[in-house]
């Protein structure tokens, strides 16, 4: 160990980090040259002492990466090591109180059981080896420390007094018995991180996974929920039903309620609330009707337009999100078979009135392929201007017909547009684009349909919204990879590009971060020839809560961590 | 009587039988794949046709329907009804955790409307053409043309949010019932005060009560001692059908209240092709029906001796 280094990844783009993290890197190395061992907690990704230092920097922040790489430079191994240190965690130790009630109209979990339902970690019930934070970057949590020993080789210490709920310490053979479950429990999880990735016990705490190709990927996937740490309820046991998260279910009754305690052997100390009771309402209205009357003290995305109808005691607010709103089109059938369509349809659309039509103008409209902001370098691929898109479908061979729709070969410019009712704002969005689509030439027909993934499976489809969570990693390669490539879960247009396909093999294997994220921005160029889909907006977070009642809430832009250890109640 | 009640018994069986086939059977000509349902219920993200294939493998879906019925009547017959899909509870779990709120509110709604609609129904044939039988009208359309779950939002914006006197959602408290039960109620009164008066007015024009009249007997000897009785048997029998359709169809009351009932578990499991959940709620709403017909007989027969003796 004493020839790798450990350097904190981050991922953050913006320009306050860029400068926090040159002051955090002078901080350190200073820190370092004193030979003081720097508590602070971090996903350490180590090399070799005279290349990793440089190819481990975080994944998007210039400022990080320069400080790693004067931190890791050959010439000072050792401090570099010490500026990973081992993360002190404060530990809690004053005494839980309080209930905190909340109301939720969806992703309840159905059971406490990490193989069977992916909603528990939202609940401080779940916990994985890394995770986001709320400014987007990667931090470790059940893992002390995440370090990279070579291009293959992953070490993963877990820390020191973490327990599973039933008191039993969490080992390194827990960790690999969880990810062998994983992976047979999850399907998805194995286009993550390979299966065949050999993991050895290096400790009682350290596992070592030896991936079978260098994966880039690899600590931003430790945060997915899918490689969720658990053990069964019973020796041998098939179920992930022991948890290591800071609060346990003493009661679910399913659809209704959901009730939790403190776990007092959590290894951060025991979490700050007594009690935490959710309810299941399906109903909006009756959620925001509940918060009103003082039955509950805070609600979680509810509709946009209902943030105005709260009274001075509640604090609402909409914070940005990872979830993008799009348009999957289907690349294997007319019109969207031709480029130039994809491309009219996409710039005839004015995001800003889809914006206000569904999502009551709180939020973003989107041209890029990420959300901007959150730390993913990203460019605008779309844009909107409708004599724009006149002009290209002109150029394209489409003339307008007798009733002002286009055809061409005599093929008219209609298509079906399919909604569903599960995101509220998709079917508005829809209505709306068949309105804006109308003069350029488009007949579109909008159909809200229960489920379009049984739809897209059939082929038998031409365009659909879909709302995307584009951050479930912190990484681009998942979503890249996903809607992009060639049987990505979300390619359900069939796109295929092999100039895609080789960039995101490149992605995969490429560790360096800033290399990556050069990666992601051309394989976002070729998207922007393409358009293989089309984006809409970034809806917001909306939260509510009662003031003087909700203490350290801090919005998340990913919503698989509502309850922390951070929010307590007075 | 135990002959009757025997027989009646012995009934069951096959029509539960028949309701859990038909069940089964029209669960499995439903278009749609459960399997993508419930990996999206389960919360991921990219369902790939591996994990759709895994999950079909995991619930016997590629198994022939025959033998996926047969498998299930097999575990039936020992009181196993099969674990839900999603929850993977077994189902006679997630019905013995509800019945008894479900029973709670459904008995309590079927109480309330009775207490009032029959008097309500009485009153407005007794006074047929006065203002009290307008306003008995009025009260019954507005009753019956009124939505649910529209009287419930708005009973929570009033009495919950505006007022804080009751809960805005429902809960196992004194409190906590009073709203469900009152919106589930309304409408049940509208159906009966409507029959009770025209079951009254019916009666009233029996030749009995013109002889009754003629005795000089008053209008209150009368009408309990000669139209009440005769108007217990329709109304009784209504009120047991409605009563098991509060019980196994309040699932828009129960959606809006969040309450913890059959109704809505039934709606969540249909929307999910949780096919244990609904055949189970089949049996459960067949045994439901059949016990509070067997249970409205009896009274009728005890009420009416012309029916007891057929």
């Amino acid at each position: 160990m004493n020839q790798v280094e450990r350097i904190r990844i981050s991922r953050r783009l913006q320009r306050r980090t860029f400068l926090g993290g040159v002051a955090f890197g002078g901080v350190s190395i200073l820190l370092a040259a004193c030979g003081d061992a720097m508590p602070t907690p971090g996903v350490a990704p180590a090399g070799s002492a005279t290349v990793a230092a440089t190819s481990m920097a975080p994944a998007s922040s210039p400022a990080m990466s320069s400080s790693s790489a004067s931190a890791g430079s050959p010439a000072s191994p050792t401090r570099a090591m010490g500026l990973a240190g081992t993360p002190t965690v404060a530990r809690r130790t004053a005494a839980p109180r309080g209930e905190l009630r909340l109301a939720l109209g969806f992703d309840f979990p159905a059971k406490i059981d990490a193989l069977k339902d992916t909603h528990l970690m939202p609940y401080g019930l779940l916990e994985t080896l890394t995770r986001q934070t709320p400014q987007n970057t990667l931090e470790p949590w059940l893992a002390e420390q995440v370090t990279r020993v070579d291009p293959t080789t992953w070490r993963v210490t877990v820390r020191q007094g973490a327990k599973f709920w039933d008191g039993s310490a969490v080992t390194a053979d827990d960790i690999i018995a969880a990810f062998q479950k994983n992976w047979a429990g999850f399907p998805d999880a194995k286009g993550i991180i390979s299966p065949d990735t050999k993991m050895t016990a290096i400790d009682q705490r350290t596992v070592e996974f030896k991936t079978p190709a260098p994966s880039g990927i690899f600590p931003y996937a430790l945060s997915l929920t899918l490689f969720g740490i658990h053990k069964p309820s019973t020796p041998g046991g098939a179920d992930g039903g022991i948890l290591t998260g800071p609060y346990r279910a003493t009661k679910l009754v399913v659809d209704n309620e959901l009730t939790l305690e403190p776990f007092a052997d959590h290894w951060g100390g025991p979490a700050p609330i007594a009690k935490i009771s959710i309810r299941f309402v399906p109903d909006p209205n009756a959620r925001l009707l509940a918060l009103q009357s003082g039955d509950i003290d805070m609600l979680y995305n509810f509709p946009p337009e209902s943030l105005k109808s709260f009274d001075s005691a509640v604090e609402a607010m909409a914070t940005p999100s990872g979830r993008v709103d799009l348009i999957n089109l289907n690349l294997k059938r007319p019109p969207f078979n031709d480029r130039v369509v994809r491309e009219a349809f996409s710039t005839a659309i004015d995001r800003a009135i889809l914006n206000t039509v569904g999502l009551d103008g709180r939020g973003v409209p989107q041209y890029t392929l990420f959300p901007t902001g959150v730390g993913f370098e990203t460019i605008p691929i779309q844009t909107y201007d409708q004599a724009k898109a006149k002009q290209l479908l002109e150029s394209g061979g489409w003339q307008v017909g007798a009733d002002g729709v286009r055809v061409k070969d005599g093929q008219r410019l209609a298509f079906t547009l399919l909604s569903y009712p599960g995101r509220a704002q998709l079917t508005p969005y829809a209505v709306s684009i068949q309105s804006q689509l109308k003069p350029v030439g488009f007949a579109i027909e909008v159909k809200e349909v229960q489920n379009v993934t049984e739809v897209t499976k059939t082929g038998d489809w031409d365009a659909t919204m879909k709302s995307n969570n584009m951050l479930p990693t912190g990484d681009p390669l998942y979503e890249l990879n996903r809607l992009l490539g060639q049987g990505g879960g979300d390619n359900v247009g069939q796109y295929v590009n092999l100039q895609v396909e080789s960039l995101l093999n490149d992605l995969r294997v490429e560790l360096d971060p800033a290399q990556r994220q050069q990666l992601s921005l051309k394989i976002q160029e070729i998207a922007k020839t393409d358009v293989p889909d089309v984006f809409l907006a970034v809806g917001p977070i909306t939260t509510a809560y009662r003031k003087g009642k909700v203490r350290g809430y801090t919005p998340h832009p990913n919503d698989s961590y509502l309850i922390s250890t951070d929010l307590s109640v007075s | 009587m135990s002959r009757f009640l025997i027989a009646r018994l012995l009934a069951v069986f096959p029509v539960l039988l028949v309701i859990s086939l038909l069940a089964f059977g029209l669960q499995a000509i439903t278009p749609g794949d459960p399997a993508i349902l419930l990996l999206q219920a389960s919360g991921v993200e990219t369902i790939t046709p591996e994990a759709i294939q895994a999950k079909r493998a995991e619930l016997h879906l590629d198994d022939p329907l025959p033998v996926r019925y047969t498998q299930w009547l097999v575990g039936a017959l020992h009181g196993d009804f099969g674990r839900s899909f999603r929850s993977y509870e077994p189902v006679t779990n997630l019905y013995r955790d509800r019945i008894a709120a479900t029973a709670l509110l459904a008995l309590c709604a079927a109480s309330l409307s009775a207490l009032f609609a029959i008097p309500l129904g009485m009153t407005a044939a007794y006074w047929r053409g006065s203002w009290l039988d307008a306003l008995a009208q009025v009260l019954a359309v507005i009753g019956s043309a009124v939505p649910g779950f529209w009287v419930a939002l708005m009973g929570i914006y009033f009495l919950a949010a505006r007022l804080h006197w009751l809960p805005a959602f429902g809960t196992l408290t004194m409190k906590g019932v009073i709203m469900p039960v009152g919106v589930l109620a309304l409408a049940n009164m509208a159906t009966l005060t409507r029959l009770t008066r025209g079951v009254v007015l019916d009666v009233l024009s029996q030749p009995f009560v013109r002889v009754a009249r003629a005795k000089g007997l008053s209008t209150r000897e009368i009408a309990i001692r000669h139209v009440f009785p005769n108007t217990l048997g329709p109304i009784l029998t209504v009120l047991g059908l409605e009563t098991a359709h509060l019980m196994t169809g309040a699932a828009v009351v129960e959606y809006v209240f969040a309450w913890p009932g059959i109704g809505k578990l039934a709606v969540d499991a249909a929307l999910l092709r949780d096919t244990p959940v609904i055949v189970g709620f089949a049996i459960a709403a067949g045994l439901i029906f059949v016990t509070l017909n067997l249970v409205v007989d009896l009274a009728v027969g005890t009420v009416d001796p012309r029916v007891r003796s057929v």
